[in-house]
């Protein structure tokens, strides 16, 4: 299906090189930017299966939206017993000046990345919900815009969806959750953002303003742009690519350069969008993340879909005792990071250091979660000219604007170590295409 | 007790700044124990003002001066009249969870334990009192506004807004909801912080800098869970300028309203 491409691997590749898709990471302090390494083979989902996953994605956002909307207005969930209050309060993502305020049109995360993969008995098992800024969806369109530059005859008889058009799946969102039709823009913290390509790949193809933090301001509680000569536009959506805790620093943090002053105002006041909404990062904390199944039963009244990994809450007694015991089979994962910082695997551990978390998680218990280890499918990569198997995963996009609506297509990330289970681009690795059949 | 308040904050820049974003906290808190009588607040330069309240209640202003300035003024004032210092509000509950500036560590946990359990909640915030009485001292300039009550308490001396800080971690630790409180009091030329906890059915004041109980010449500006929520000003522009701020303060009694106060009151 696919083996012209391959052959075209090396053109594809300097392709790329060509338009800047990078990849920046800090390491030592120091911010580098990398190649991110694109494989030629495509991974190739098949349309039952698709089927199966789309509906269950969907129902997953769905049921993490209603989750967001009464969290930060009646709490009926906690009040009903379902999830302890515990994990709202203590989230670091939870934020109380959220209270209250309804985003335009009630939606809250309007772009979610579903980390999922399948085992090896075809089951998918969702790792991992990025409701606040998942990044990755430009890698895969850049990748098939390149492939089919490269090698057009390879999707002539291929009946894949076309994944090209995320960016009107975005401006139609933006469109909808407009206030005022106003201008939509892209915030982007910069250039020395390890995402910069995909702010600026991303405005141009929604065809949306890329703006930098200083060309916004707020006057009267609204927001407006900055032209050239000073004039001023009101901006009406704001997809933004900078995290809660920097996007305004009169109501977060007093230090950062990187926001803009009072947008929290013009945002409660309901003067503009903002996507997705603040304080989205209590829905998508790792301990939060065991009870998502039960919200899908709580606010859908429907049976869950998709299942998580096993995972053990050592907040409960029973769950600790499991975790103390079963620790040097469990990977546990300190819920506070993210991009694959915080995950230590129990099968790799020695004596000392075993008791030492043991002790972490008796101390600690709602700082972690533990997770069975899924034995999940690899898949093949092209190693020089060598097929190897790698393990990977797939982080999914969702939209949620006038409808929710799953991307046919998403980032799929694989490691290159062969030893190594955790996929994750902030850890080095590399991505490739992925292909939804159309039948 | 009916108090006549003015602050004012002049800040001045070494060299001309502009694109000057602000957010105000300096109006008194309007509760079932503060009324405000008359209030007014006014900036230099000239901007528009808009006012909404914060998610904890407290009154904010904000506003955006684009032109170039060399200094930036605010003033409060107002007529306000003071009750008990008692709330019956509802107990929200991250009250009770530990916040930023408020995270105890082994120090605050030990000698809130220390305290005892066996007596009501208010006798274990005067015992608390007491113990930071005996176990910190007050001196300015050892602390700063990022200063943790972790911190504060294991340097042993700070400001009113550090022994806030370690009274309310020590509060939350052994399960008191308890926040913290910015505002101003008679005798005082800048603002003093002091806290509130719930005894289980009310809000009462506490003042541990003082080791007092809050009355009616205190007046409250706003509360939160920490420092953080409760900043009297924030403020941002562009340019490279060293400030220089000056507060002043000055909070009287007055022993009866002035006349036409008194009359709108009467028509009310």
């Amino acid at each position: 299906m696919y083996t012209r491409l391959l052959t075209q691997k090396d053109a594809v590749n300097k392709w790329m090189e060509r338009y800047g898709v990078r990849f920046g990471i800090y390491k030592n302090g120091t911010f580098k930017e990398q190649i991110f390494p694109f494989d030629a083979i495509p991974r190739v989902i098949s349309n039952s299966d698709w089927t199966e996953l789309e509906k269950g994605l969907k129902q997953r956002v769905d049921a993490l939206n209603a989750f967001l909307r009464d969290i930060y207005t009646e709490k009926r969930i906690i009040k009903d017993g379902v999830v302890p209050e515990d994990f709202v309060y203590s989230s670091k993502g939870y934020l109380p000046q959220c209270e209250g305020i309804t985003p335009s049109k009630g939606i809250f995360s309007h772009i979610s990345g579903i980390d999922l993969v399948q085992a090896e008995d075809g089951t998918w098992y969702v790792l991992e919900d990025n409701l606040r800024i998942p990044s990755g969806a430009s890698y895969p369109m850049i990748a098939r815009q390149l492939t089919r530059k490269a090698s057009p005859e390879t999707f002539d008889g291929a009946k894949v969806f076309d994944n090209r058009d995320y960016a009107r799946m975005i401006r139609e969102m933006m469109d909808h959750v407009n206030v005022d039709n106003g201008l939509e823009v892209i915030l982007t913290p910069g250039r020395y953002n390890s995402a910069f390509f995909e702010h600026s790949y991303l405005a141009e193809k929604a065809g949306v303003v890329l703006a930098f933090p200083d060309d916004l301001f707020v006057d009267g509680d609204k927001v407006y742009y900055k032209g050239l000569f000073n004039e001023r536009e009101r901006v009406g959506a704001i997809y933004r690519r900078l995290s809660d805790e920097y996007l305004d620093p009169m109501t977060f943090e007093r230090s950062s350069l990187l926001g803009v002053p009072n947008l929290f105002q013009a945002y409660a006041k309901g003067n503009v969008a903002i996507v997705n909404a603040l304080g989205n990062g209590v829905a998508d904390d790792k301990g939060i993340y065991y009870f998502v199944p039960k919200m899908v039963e709580y606010y859908l009244n429907e049976k869950p879909i998709l299942k998580n990994a096993p995972t053990y809450l050592p907040f409960y007694e029973k769950d600790r005792n499991y975790v103390l015991e079963n620790l040097h089979k469990l990977v546990i994962k300190d819920v506070a990071e993210a991009g694959g910082y915080g995950v230590m695997f129990g099968r790799d551990m020695d004596e000392k250091r075993l008791e030492e978390v043991k002790e972490l998680v008796r101390t600690q218990p709602r700082r972690w979660i533990a997770q069975e280890v899924i034995n999940f499918i690899d898949l093949e990569i092209m190693e020089g000219d060598e097929r190897v198997m790698r393990k990977a995963d797939l982080r999914a996009f969702v939209v949620s604007g006038k409808e929710t609506k799953v991307w046919p297509s998403g980032l799929t990330r694989f490691t290159r170590d062969p030893k190594s289970f955790v996929v994750n681009s902030s850890q080095g690795g590399g991505f490739k295409d992925t292909w939804v059949m159309a039948e | 007790m009916i108090l006549k308040y003015t602050y004012r904050t002049l800040i001045t820049f070494s060299t001309q700044v502009s694109s000057h974003t602000f957010m105000l906290r300096c109006t008194p808190y309007a509760n079932e124990y503060q009324r405000l009588i008359e209030h007014k607040t006014s900036v230099i330069p000239n901007c528009l003002l808009t006012r909404s309240n914060d998610t904890f209640g407290s009154i904010l202003e904000t506003g955006y001066v684009a032109d170039m300035h060399d200094a930036f003024m605010f003033e409060s004032t107002g007529i306000i009249e003071i009750g008990n210092n008692r709330s019956i509000e509802k107990v929200n509950p991250l009250f009770h969870y530990h916040s930023e500036l408020t995270t105890p560590d082994m120090a605050i946990r030990d000698a809130a334990r220390l305290i005892g359990m066996d007596m009501s909640v208010t006798e274990w915030v005067m015992r608390l009192s007491d113990y930071l009485q005996g176990h910190f001292q007050y001196e300015s300039g050892a602390t700063n506004v990022k200063t943790t009550a972790s911190e504060a308490f294991s340097l042993g001396k700070g400001v009113c807004q550090d022994y806030a800080h370690i009274a309310i971690a020590m509060c939350r630790e052994v399960g008191i909801a308890a926040r913290y409180v910015n505002g101003f009091m008679i005798g005082e030329g800048a603002t003093h912080a002091w806290i509130e906890y719930h005894d289980g059915e009310r809000w009462l004041g506490f003042d541990p800098t003082n080791n007092r109980p809050v009355d009616d010449t205190y007046i409250k500006i706003a509360h939160g869970r920490d420092f953080n929520d409760c900043s009297i000003n924030r403020g941002r522009f562009n340019g490279i300028a060293e400030q220089n701020i000056k507060v002043t303060l000055m909070v009287e009694q007055l022993k009866k309203l002035p006349k036409e106060q008194t009359k709108q009151i009467k028509n009310q």
